[in-house]
């Protein structure tokens, strides 16, 4: 018979690295709401990030938001973004903005996660534990279910110039089929992230006054799957990357 | 490990697995306010509780993480103002406004509206509808459409804000009365829920909150396979597992062959069922049931059965069922065939209803048109799964406490299946989450039932929400062929439906959920002029056998199905033809005073009875309905269709006519009794099975009206076979109607009673009255002269002082007929027209239902009946694989409306005086999932020209559509 799971609540990410160095066996990171519950099977021990606390840094450069921020604060970080505000409204509603911390989010979020588009064209950065290596969260996505040692303690990004996102659904806050974000830096260069389909497709990095329609259209070229056809999200993707084009070029710093 | 919550300001020490679920820990605790909803994935919020003061999913967070914040549930926050010579500050703002402004149905979800309402209101006493919207985004609700929890909050803010406001100020539908409605005192006025303050304060009322000591958890091993012979299977590991109290295969329960459908005797339908077989027939059928100590350790008995299968050939796809050389998939010797079923064939059921002459018909009409239509499996996904539990009473008697709208039914049907005989089984219905026609379903009462008996032990049997959408039941998908003959006036000469519907593995249900496909949509439109007198209907269907999850009894039990492609249809009839869609539907309906066409004809497999249906309000419908969505100034309207500066938007209108029926005649009885108590009140026993509808309300309140006494004297138990007269069970939208009616007539008989006692007792006084000459009113009997005599000093002599007897009354009622209701569903649209995406702007239905007994609860039945065919119009569907295994497993992926994305919904009613019902009524429940799919899908034809064929109206296929039209006209 397996001995009862252990437990342990750091007080502070010092300690929280220390007690992760001593550990042995499986150590499954328990932070916010439990939504990948397949992480705790067979655990030895669980790690309680709770007071592992990062002090939200919100400012006209750069947001940095602790692994046990939820949704709801990440909202919070968007205050004049009406369009950032539906993507979260599509991702869930009000509880599970509450619940899902940052740390979990980014376990289980998948390519038809409209925030997960958000974070990405934002290309968000982690700082990965122990060691406090700074990853891009591409990195991290790829290799999120690689069992590792670790967890990280900081997500940061600087906030573009402007960040746009269209989706299209069944109804308003639906999982989208097609799902397309836009990030504009101040040098005037574009990151597209393109969601609404389970599997991560790659962001793509444009130049301002690009073409970036083949591009976008291509990205969705061999998605297809019982949501829609791969044809259908080319069009929809070059139709939603136009209208976000036109959007972003008038667009006076919604992510600010 | 040990640790202390903090749980409403109370500390609680408690042993715990690290890894168990603050929700979990709750109900252990005694907060069974805290509901599961089944998925366990933060999805339905069902489980809300506040962690420092925000609206969590307790299934999302460990206990253990809990620990060192403050938990709040519903328990504490209002409560009875009196509880005896202890007075109390009463129900919370909240509770009321819920309990006032009807917010509360099935009542499931409502302690965590509640909770998620206060977490708004503790810091925003000013919300805007749009913040109190994403408040509750955060609980899914399949009841109310979220109109009366929205506007109950912005009430109670403003109690907050200002006071609470004495005169209750319900937001009624408007009503208007076609025919003179006698003047009423309870019947007709927005009673309060009988069960409102109980559900607002989350009191332990539904069948999983019995903390039963030494209870097991039973869990259930479902096939992989679509289509399989089980070669071996090997349950010692898992018997051998420390925890395990029993495991149950197909070779240790009865054979005994049964259907789940839970439907009067003998049940209309094939026998082809086991508790557990040797062939499974879908993934997600039955292969083993376990019981053990925790649900942990069931699930883990799970994966320790070894089960060899033998794959066979699988029938995914309906139009394959019936073809030369196809699977059997029913050759079970003990099957037992109800009129045309045919295993061999693989069908379930074949209606063949020819009604005048058809092709006589076709043969004068001026154009022929014909169509295929499609329409989809979907589920019931009530909020609270199907849940059970079984026990031996102290008399070796079986108790079954479930969640069930058939109780009475499951008792009988579930004899021969325990091999127990119906006198040894009591089956009790508590409070139900919902049911929507997935609990008129015996689904899993033998489960619990079965293991009971094994271990002699209670078992509880929840489902998860993904066993609900694998192996429940749901919606029979069908495929329709629509043939309509039409003169050049507009006149239709014949009308034909050719339907395959697709049962899935079992057969529950098939014949009597189709037949209505045709009874109920084809019966609306029967012609005009000579053809009024003698329509030209056909309605033919195959219900046949397929290896998926089977099909069953949703709200609205097949009519849905129907209404897709005849509204569809004649909105392209009207379209091509260049007639008014709204005059031409009218022209063709059916009026007060003719036959019911198909009561000529079919009658479920018994002998048809002709039947007239004499209130008809379709035409006021129509025109109220007309005026409230605009239509007039919508239609046709280019200024209103396009969006200024959005050349790829544009808005529809769109319209859709309807009829259900109202119980099932000849057939399907209620009963109910009275008897008086000591003060004057009553006890009102009722078979009838309230599963959220408000039935118990409304049948109180008629009792109410003919006992002179306020609804709060009426004290209704709903309903448990041992103390409540036999009912029906609730389906067929029969309650107000057919167990109205026993109520109407046991009260009236009460009535009489009191008045022959009170009349004896006036003569003691000196005053000479006959009883007729007596009234009853304000709880006592009253004299022509004015005297009177209270309830409470007739029940006291009657039981007390002189010729004593319990006055008690029992009746019981079959009805002869089944009056539809009507109804006109209006829906508007925005399309984009680039991406294909719809968005339902508003939903405006009126319906004559008769007589509206209770204008809020029946207002609450019609706004969540159109959620959910708003669900069927645009989103919600059951797709399967290429090996039938299901590609919707949870409420993400099956996504139902939420809180923050509906769409404005308005309802009026059209009264219409039943004269077959003592006090008018007709149903409501069912007929507003008729109309709001084909009323989308003629908005989005009206749009933009996009004619989808097929159900839900998804992006993809409007995009499709209006590529192919364009690919048409170049």
């Amino acid at each position: 018979m397996k001995n009862e799971t252990g437990y342990i609540r750091p007080e502070d990410l010092a300690e929280a690295i220390k007690a992760l160095d001593k550990m042995e066996g499986k150590v499954a990171i328990v932070c916010g709401g439990a939504f990948d519950r397949s992480a705790l099977e067979g655990a030895d021990t669980l790690l309680d990030l709770q007071n592992v606390s990062v002090e939200h840094e919100v400012s006209e450069a750069q947001v940095v938001l602790g692994p046990n921020a939820t949704l709801s604060d990440l909202l919070a970080a968007f205050e004049d973004g009406e369009t950032v505000k539906d993507a979260f409204a599509a991702e869930a509603g009000l509880n599970v903005r509450n619940t899902l911390s940052l740390y979990n989010f980014l376990q289980v979020a998948d390519g038809r996660s409209s925030v997960l588009a958000l974070l990405r064209a934002m290309d968000a950065e982690l700082v990965w534990q122990p060691g406090g290596q700074v990853i891009s969260l591409e990195r991290y996505l790829e290799n999120r279910h690689v069992d590792r040692p670790g967890f990280w303690s900081k997500l940061s990004f600087n906030k573009p110039e402007c960040i746009v996102f269209e989706s299209v659904a069944r109804t308003p806050v639906d999982k989208p089929i097609v799902a397309l974000a836009v990030a504009r830096d101040s040098d005037g260069k574009l990151r597209v992230a393109t969601g609404g389909v389970t599997a991560l497709t790659k962001v793509l990095q444009l130049s301002e006054g690009a073409d970036g329609r083949e591009k976008v259209a291509q990205a969705f070229a061999q998605v297809e799957d019982t949501w829609a056809s791969a044809q259908y999200r080319q069009h929809v993707a070059t139709v939603l990357f136009e209208r976000l084009i036109g959007r972003i070029n008038h667009c006076d710093g919604g992510a600010k | 490990m040990k640790i202390t919550l903090n749980i409403n300001h109370q500390f609680q020490v408690c042993e715990i697995q690290p890894t168990a679920r603050l929700l979990d820990t709750l109900r252990e605790l005694g907060y069974m306010s805290v509901k599961s909803g089944g998925c366990k994935k933060g999805e339905c919020g069902a489980c809300t509780v506040l962690l420092d003061g925000k609206s969590v999913n307790s299934c999302m967070l460990l206990s253990v993480q809990a620990e060192g914040h403050l938990i709040e549930t519903v328990e504490p926050i209002g409560q009875h103002p009196e509880l005896g010579w202890r007075k109390t500050k009463g129900y919370s703002y909240l509770q009321k406004a819920f309990a006032e402004s009807g917010a509360i149905q099935c009542g499931y979800c409502t302690p965590a509206m509640i909770l998620a309402a206060k977490a708004l209101l503790d810091f925003n006493l000013n919300p805007s509808e749009e913040e109190v919207r994403d408040a509750l985004s955060g609980v899914l609700c399949r009841c109310t459409a979220y109109v009366k929890p929205v506007e109950a909050v912005l009430k109670a803010a403003k109690w907050l804000r200002e006071g609470e406001v004495i005169d209750v100020n319900f937001d009624l539908a408007k009503k208007v009365q076609v025919d003179k409605i006698p003047e009423t005192e309870i019947v007709g006025k927005s009673e309060i829920k009988v069960d409102a303050y109980k559900l607002a304060q989350g009191k332990p009322a539904f069948t999983a909150d019995l903390n039963l000591k030494d209870v097991l958890y039973a869990k259930v091993l479902h096939s992989p396979l679509a289509h399989a012979e089980i070669k071996a299977i090997d349950a010692s590991a898992a018997r051998a597992l420390p925890g395990v109290a029993a495991v149950l295969t197909w070779q240790d329960v009865p054979r005994v062959v049964y259907s789940t459908a839970g439907q009067s005797d003998p049940i209309p339908g094939p026998l082809d069922m086991f508790s557990l077989d040797h062939r499974v027939r879908f993934v997600g059928d039955r292969v083993a049931f376990v019981a053990a100590e925790t649900p942990e350790i069931a699930d883990e008995a799970l994966k320790l059965i070894k089960v060899e299968y033998e794959e066979l050939p699988a029938i995914l796809d309906s139009r394959e069922s019936m073809k030369p050389g196809a699977v059997r998939i029913h050759d079970e010797p003990e099957y037992v065939n109800f009129a045309d079923s045919d295993p061999s064939r693989n069908l379930a059921a074949e209606i063949r209803i020819d009604i005048g002459n058809v092709d006589k018909g076709f043969n004068e009409a001026d154009r022929i048109f014909e169509e295929e239509y499609e329409v989809p499996k979907v589920q019931q996904a009530h909020i609270e799964p199907h849940v059970s539990l079984s026990y031996w009473d102290e008399d070796d008697r079986l108790v079954i406490r479930t969640s069930t709208q058939v109780p009475f039914h499951a008792r009988r049907m579930l004899a021969p299946v325990l091999n127990l005989p119906v006198k040894r089984i009591r089956v009790i219905k508590p409070r139900i989450g919902g049911g929507f026609g997935n609990k008129q379903e015996v689904l899993i009462e033998d489960i619990v039932g079965h293991l009971t008996i094994a271990t002699g032990r209670p078992v509880l049997y929840e489902m998860t929400r993904e066993e609900e959408f694998i192996s429940s039941r749901s919606r029979h998908p069908m495929r329709v062929k629509m043939r309509t003959g039409v003169k050049k006036d507009g006149t239709l000469t014949a009308n034909e439906m050719i339907a395959l519907s697709d049962t899935g593995a079992y057969g529950c249900h098939a014949l009597t959920v189709t037949g209505n496909t045709g009874h109920k949509s084809m019966a609306l439109y029967v012609g005009d002029g000579e053809y009024r007198k003698s329509p030209n209907i056909r309605f033919y269907a195959d219900v046949v056998y397929t290896n998926t999850p089977p099909a069953g009894a949703y709200r609205g039990y097949g009519v849905p199905q129907g209404y897709w492609p005849l509204e569809r249809h004649m909105e392209m009839i009207a379209r091509k033809m260049g007639f008014d869609p709204l005059e031409f539907r009218l022209k063709n309906a059916l009026r007060s005073g003719e036959f019911h066409p198909f009561s000529t004809a079919w009658n479920e497999g018994r002998e048809p009875v002709p039947e007239t249906v004499w209130t008809v309000g379709l035409a006021e419908c129509v025109k109220q309905g007309r005026a409230a969505i605009g239509w007039d100034e919508k239609y046709n309207n280019t200024d209103w269709k396009n969006i200024p500066g959005k050349p790829n938007l544009a808005r529809g209108i769109g319209v859709a006519l309807v009829m259900q029926g109202t119980a099932i005649p000849y057939l399907d009885m209620g009963a109910a009794s009275l008897k008086i108590n000591d003060d004057g009140s009553f006890n009102l026993m009722v078979g009838a099975t309230d599963l959220g509808t408000g039935s118990d309300t409304v049948l109180a309140q008629m009792a109410a009206e003919t006992l002179g006494v306020p609804l709060e004297d009426i004290l209704v138990y709903s309903s448990d076979t041992d103390f409540t007269p036999f009912d029906k069970g609730a389906y067929a939208s029969s309650t107000t109607y057919i167990s109205g009616t026993a109520v109407a007539k046991a009260a009236a008989q009460m009535a009489e009673k009191i008045k022959k006692r009170a009349a004896l007792m006036f003569a003691d006084e000196g005053l000479n009255v006959q009883p007729s000459d007596l009234k009853l009113a304000g709880r006592s009997a009253v004299a022509p002269d004015g005297k009177r005599i209270s309830l409470a000093e007739i029940a006291l002599d009657s039981l007390h002082r002189q010729k004593q007897e319990q006055l008690m009354t029992v009746a019981s009622y079959v009805s002869p007929s089944s009056p539809p209701p009507f109804g006109a569903q209006f829906a508007t649209v925005l399309v984009d027209k680039e991406t294909g995406q719809v968005r339902v702007e508003e939903l405006v239905f009126a319906v004559d239902s008769g007589v509206i007994i209770n204008p809020t609860t029946a207002k609450g039945q019609i706004e969540g009946g159109v959620a959910q065919a708003l669900g069927y119009a645009v989103s919600e569907e059951m797709v399967y694989d290429e090996k039938g295994r299901a590609r919707e497993r949870d409420l993400a992926d099956y996504h139902i409306f939420r809180a923050d994305e509906m769409p404005k919904i308005k309802t009026i009613f059209v009264e219409t005086y039943e004269k077959s019902h003592p006090l008018g009524a007709k149903a409501v429940a069912e007929i507003p999932l008729d109309g709001a799919a084909p009323a989308v899908g003629n908005a989005v034809l009206d749009a933009c020209g996009a004619d989808i064929k097929d159900n839900p109206v998804t992006p993809e296929k409007v995009w499709k559509a209006l590529a192919k039209q364009r690919s048409s006209q170049n």
